[in-house]
């Protein structure tokens, strides 16, 4: 049997094969590599930790009860991804904690954008914004994410906290890549909002 | 904004200049526009804010717990065909050698005179190996370092006398098994 510190050169790919192979070392390999990250996706898609545990376990189980079906020519990190956060949307679905986007075009440029955000943030928020410490601007954020609509939370998460390619966003998300890019251009758009109306109350 | 501006920035050119990845007409604009170098500088407060959002990590126990509910995958015995290759050539080869040794078995019996004349010299060969052999595995037992376990074994009377009695057993028994396969063959009632 491999010792943890043995799976660490090996691809997901990798590791995926001798898990088909019975070996449950290798589960448990998987398990360590995206606990964290498949953890803080969904925590932060549904902000509560019991929920976030329950449905993060549902992810690994769904996963690995089906590891057989993985096709390597996918990539692990996003098959992973992908359950994780449609578990996600499925509970905010079911649950209606839908917040209610600011929607336009899908399409929409971003000029259209900058003159919209440039009105609604005047020049004595966009000060009060630069006052702040980034850690203060830490938990605000975190905050302002939670009142963004889940497709783009979804989106502006795997984008900009786990820094993935909008190529990768769009195979998780099942999304066109145009569809990604406009999601996460108006998740920022509102999240530059968010962050200027918390800063004027 | 007094005139109509199409050229802000478009989403990619934003993009590009988050990225660090600057479009030349992207810079060259928002040096001389306010409202995109307004929004660069606001989007990128809120990316560098996103980026150093720490991650967070489910409670103790959670690989545990989930490996509590996963059932490990067994995969199923794959027969290639070179392995069927290999396994049929192995029943061929058994069925031949069975075929021989009972070929051999048969006319044995039915010419036993010719039989014995045939495997007399090849038992007295075996006898004299045998025999060899037993003195080599003592000579060694007595004198090789990597012995030393055997030897323990063999120095104590209490061990060394069923062993060496089990050995004893055993030669006589491949004596005697030799001596009645050398003996001449009892003559058939009928002849
Ligand atoms: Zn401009």
């Amino acid at each position: 049997m491999r010792t943890p510190a043995a799976w660490v050169p090996l691809s997901d790919q990798e590791v995926v094969r001798h898990a088909v192979m019975g070996r449950d070392s290798a589960y448990r390999e998987l398990i360590r590599r995206y606990q964290r990250p498949v953890f803080s996706l969904i925590y932060r898609m549904v902000r509560d930790r019991e929920l976030a545990e329950d449905l993060a376990q549902e992810t690994f189980v769904k996963v690995l009860n089906a590891i057989e079906s993985y096709r390597p020519e996918y990539k692990f990190s996003s098959w992973i991804f992908k359950i994780a956060n449609n578990a996600a949307i499925d509970h905010l679905r079911k649950r209606s904690l839908d917040t209610l986007s600011l929607d336009g075009s899908p399409h929409a440029q971003t000029a259209d954008a900058v003159e919209a955000t440039t009105l609604q943030i005047g020049d004595n928020r966009e000060s009060a914004l630069d006052e702040v410490t980034s850690r203060e601007l830490g938990a605000q954020i975190e905050e302002a994410i939670g009142n963004l609509r889940p497709e783009y939370r979804s989106c502006i998460l795997l984008r900009h906290v786990d820094g993935r390619p909008y190529e990768e966003i769009a195979e998780i998300l099942d999304l066109p890549l145009g569809t990604v890019k406009t999601y996460i251009h108006r998740a920022r758009n509102e999240l530059r909002i968010l962050l200027a109306d918390m800063h004027d109350e | 904004m007094n005139a109509p501006e199409p050229h802000h920035l478009t989403a990619d050119e934003l993009d590009a200049i988050l990225d660090g990845t600057i479009v030349e007409r992207a810079s060259v604009h928002v040096a001389g526009c306010t409202v995109c170098r307004t929004m660069v500088e606001l989007d990128r407060r809120v990316v560098d804010a996103l980026a150093i959002l720490p991650p967070v990590d489910p409670a103790p126990g959670f690989s545990p717990r989930v490996m509590a509910r996963v059932s490990i995958h067994s995969p199923p015995v794959q027969v290639t065909v070179r392995a069927l290759g290999a396994r049929r050539r192995v029943v061929v080869g058994a069925a031949l050698v069975g075929a021989a040794v009972a070929g051999g078995f048969a006319w044995a019996t039915s010419n036993p005179a010719e039989a014995l004349a045939w495997a007399e010299p090849a038992l007295q060969g075996i006898g004299q190996t045998l025999w060899t052999s037993l003195q080599a595995a003592a000579a060694n037992m007595v004198e090789q370092p990597w012995f030393d376990g055997t030897r323990d074994l063999l120095a104590a009377p209490a061990r060394a006398i069923p062993v060496i009695g089990a050995a004893a057993a055993l030669y006589a028994a491949a004596l005697v098994g030799l001596r009645r396969l050398l003996a001449e063959p009892v003559p058939d009632a009928r002849w």
